[in-house]
């Protein structure tokens, strides 16, 4: 079957991967653009968030490319996430799409339709082939989100930033293509070799921002602007707990990693005591983390209408007294431009410099004078 | 509560001031019920020792409200300040009228066999008041007539009008802006999510490829399938701007409507919300449901 599947970030690597390991043909939609939003936001409820749209734009791009199915995930709430493959279903239906929905939903859900869903998946190849695929995949997850670390990490320290960014595109289109296990680290090594060669001097500490808030968000960089490739070129280092692997582990393979879990819990429960659904917990748990690491500040990026972040949004407030950490909050829907997010960006960074000035040039932190016996 | 031996204050009806409190004290992004909650509470802060905020989680199993409800105490907490904040607690799938539910301060200072003894009569009258709601009357006249009014017979109207939204919106005569009253006034009779069971509303549920999550949006749901049922003339949806299972249950109804060829009227609330406006739009809407009565007479 043709497949395809929403676009999430970096996601479209591993699954792309793993519906061709499987037999079937991926038909990835062309990566998100000006025409998707304009699609989603023209087909989709207007109060629906921005996800939502831009998954329909998605899906509509995709189906116009002759692809005969999506492959979506569920969820059991109270998230609007888990009831988005629904809707949207009946939207392409009216417009007169002829598809199948594959749905992943939880364990914890409708099991008839995740059953279904996994045979028709697994239909195409025996089973050795379709582990072998599926770990393929997971390890195209893993390694692509190393290098995103990497590539965060060095970026704001580069001489030159088109070049690094060059490297990086290198490094996730090897990836893309990639079919063995074992050469996947070669290629992490060597855009490691090619922007260590782009090293600057270095000036003193760099400004540390954390990045938190709804996960797509965050991790869609045509859909916040560029907001980790932008924070870096402006010379700041972006520092990031959010990633698909880190989800795959904490939702799918719960059970081997629960240590994200209780982490979440620890950290967030002095001020958000119960969960809120989507990542609610999580960005409060992100941000107390931000404050007892020192960073320099946080921005939180959610859709517009997102409801367990503004629920987290309101706790902000409580969180950033606390720690002294300065947030920003970054609410994106389909009629944002970039002009106003990086002018909002450079002034926010302008406090955060100031703020360093002010309590001496080479602090790490807000928390310096604590450090000098104060 | 007065089983205890506390004084209740409750707030009084919703206001102008009221809601501008709100709406300072909160994000901006909040829906337009979350603002009113926080202006009450900063309107009862002077009046009152403590605040008892009730975290609802879920009332039915595998069912959430809404994540706004999930973090009302929390955002309470950051709009009311240091004011005391006691937490009335439902945890997913428990009952909000056991004991484990109240705060702890609360089943720390008092015997056991009192505070069992007030859930008893508290669990009572809610049902008592449950049955009232179910017979077609409003929660203001149901509340009425359990603290010993009589009931009023009204005349019996001919034209019926459906009224479909989250309780909040529906009931607070602020919010809608008296809408209740409006569609008495042109006679019609008003039925809403709440005069059908439980049971009649999970009954209708069962259409949908994936069960609902969220407890008032099944609501929402099954009452506009049992309205199309009843032959009422027309639906209006009053939803809150910025609700996040509307937007999508919106779509579900819309469709359900254009299937049973029934007129239905989606009104967005917000603070903004004027009344001329308002009423113009109900008013029009009437006047449509009149002209298609008259044409099918014909």
């Amino acid at each position: 079957m043709r497949l395809t599947f929403p676009h999430m970030g970096l996601l479209s690597i591993p699954v792309e991967t793993l519906i061709n390991g499987l037999g079937h043909e991926a038909v990835p939609a062309p990566p998100t653009n000006k025409r998707t939003f304009e699609l989603g936001s023209k087909y989709a409820p207007e109060g629906a968030c921005l996800p939502f749209k831009i998954n329909l734009g998605n899906y509509i791009e995709a189906l116009e490319r002759g692809a005969e199915g999506i492959l979506m995930a569920g969820g059991l709430g109270p998230c609007r996430f888990g009831y988005y493959a629904q809707i949207q279903r009946q939207i392409l239906e009216d417009l007169g799409y002829q598809f199948t929905l594959l749905l992943l939903e939880p364990l914890g859900g409708e099991r008839r339709e995740l059953y279904r869903a996994l045979r028709v998946l697994l239909e195409k190849v025996a089973f050795p082939q379709a582990v072998a695929a599926l770990r393929l995949a997971w390890e195209k997850i893993r390694w692509v989100d190393r290098g995103n670390a990497l590539f965060r990490y060095y970026l704001p320290r580069c001489k030159d930033k088109a070049e690094a960014s060059k490297s990086y595109n290198q490094f996730l289109e090897s990836i893309r293509e990639e079919k063995k296990v074992c050469r996947l680290k070669a290629h992490l090594q060597k855009m490691e070799v090619s922007l260590k060669r782009n090293l600057g001097r270095e000036t003193g500490p760099l400004l540390r921002v954390k990045i938190i808030g709804e996960i797509y968000m965050v991790l869609e960089p045509r859909v916040n602007f560029q907001l980790e490739k932008l924070l870096g070129e402006m010379g700041v280092e972006v520092v990031r707990e959010m990633s698909i692997s880190q989800w795959v582990e904490e939702h799918l393979l719960g059970f081997f990693y629960p240590h994200h879990k209780r982490r979440t819990i620890l950290l967030s429960e002095p001020f958000l005591p119960s969960f809120v659904g989507g990542h609610g917990r999580e960005t409060i748990a992100e941000m107390v983390d931000a404050g007892v690491n020192r960073l320099d500040g946080v921005i939180q990026v959610l859709p517009f209408t997102c409801m367990p972040e503004i629920v987290a949004q309101s706790i902000t407030p409580e969180v950033s007294a606390v720690y002294q950490l300065p947030v920003l909050s970054l609410v994106i829907d389909e009629h944002s431009a970039e002009a106003g997010i990086i002018t909002r960006l450079e002034a926010f960074l302008d406090l955060l410099r100031r703020k360093r000035l002010k309590m001496g040039a080479n602090s790490d932190g807000p928390f310096r004078r604590e450090q000098k016996g104060w | 509560m007065e089983e205890l031996g506390f004084t209740v204050v409750v707030s009084g009806a919703t206001g102008k001031e009221l809601i501008n409190a709100g709406v300072k004290a909160a994000v901006d992004e909040v829906c337009l019920p979350v603002k009113v909650f926080l202006g009450h509470s900063l309107a009862l802060t002077s009046q009152c020792d403590a605040l008892l905020i009730p975290r609802l989680v879920s009332i039915n199993r595998k069912d959430y409200i809404c994540p706004k409800f999930m973090g009302l105490p929390e955002m309470t907490k950051q709009a009311v300040g240091a004011h005391p904040v006691l937490i009335w607690k439902s945890e997913q799938n428990s009952d909000l009228g056991s004991l484990k539910a109240l705060p702890l301060d609360i089943r720390r200072n008092f015997p056991r066999r009192q505070i069992k003894k007030g859930l008893q009569k508290a669990k009572t009258t809610f049902r008592i008041y449950h049955g009232l709601l179910q017979q077609g009357l409003f929660p203001d006249e149901a509340e009425r007539i359990l603290f010993g009014a009589e009931k009023k017979h009204r005349a019996e109207d001919r034209r019926r009008m459906g009224l479909i939204g989250h309780p909040y919106c529906l009931y607070d005569p602020f919010i809608n802006l008296d809408l209740v009253r409006l569609l008495r006034r042109y006679g019609f009779k008003v039925l809403a999510p709440e005069f059908f069971t439980p049971r009649q509303i999970a009954e209708e549920q069962r259409v949908l490829a994936k069960p609902l999550f969220w407890t008032l949006s099944q609501r929402i749901f099954g009452a506009f399938r049992l309205l199309c049922k009843e032959k009422v003339e027309g639906v209006i949806y009053l939803s809150a701007f910025a609700c996040g299972p509307e937007a999508l249950i919106g779509e579900l109804v819309k469709k359900e409507a254009k299937a049973n060829g029934l007129p239905l009227l989606q009104l967005d609330l917000d603070e903004h919300s004027g009344e001329a406006g308002f009423v113009t739009r109900v008013e029009a809407f009437i006047d449509l449901l009149n002209r298609k009565r008259r044409l099918n007479c014909v």
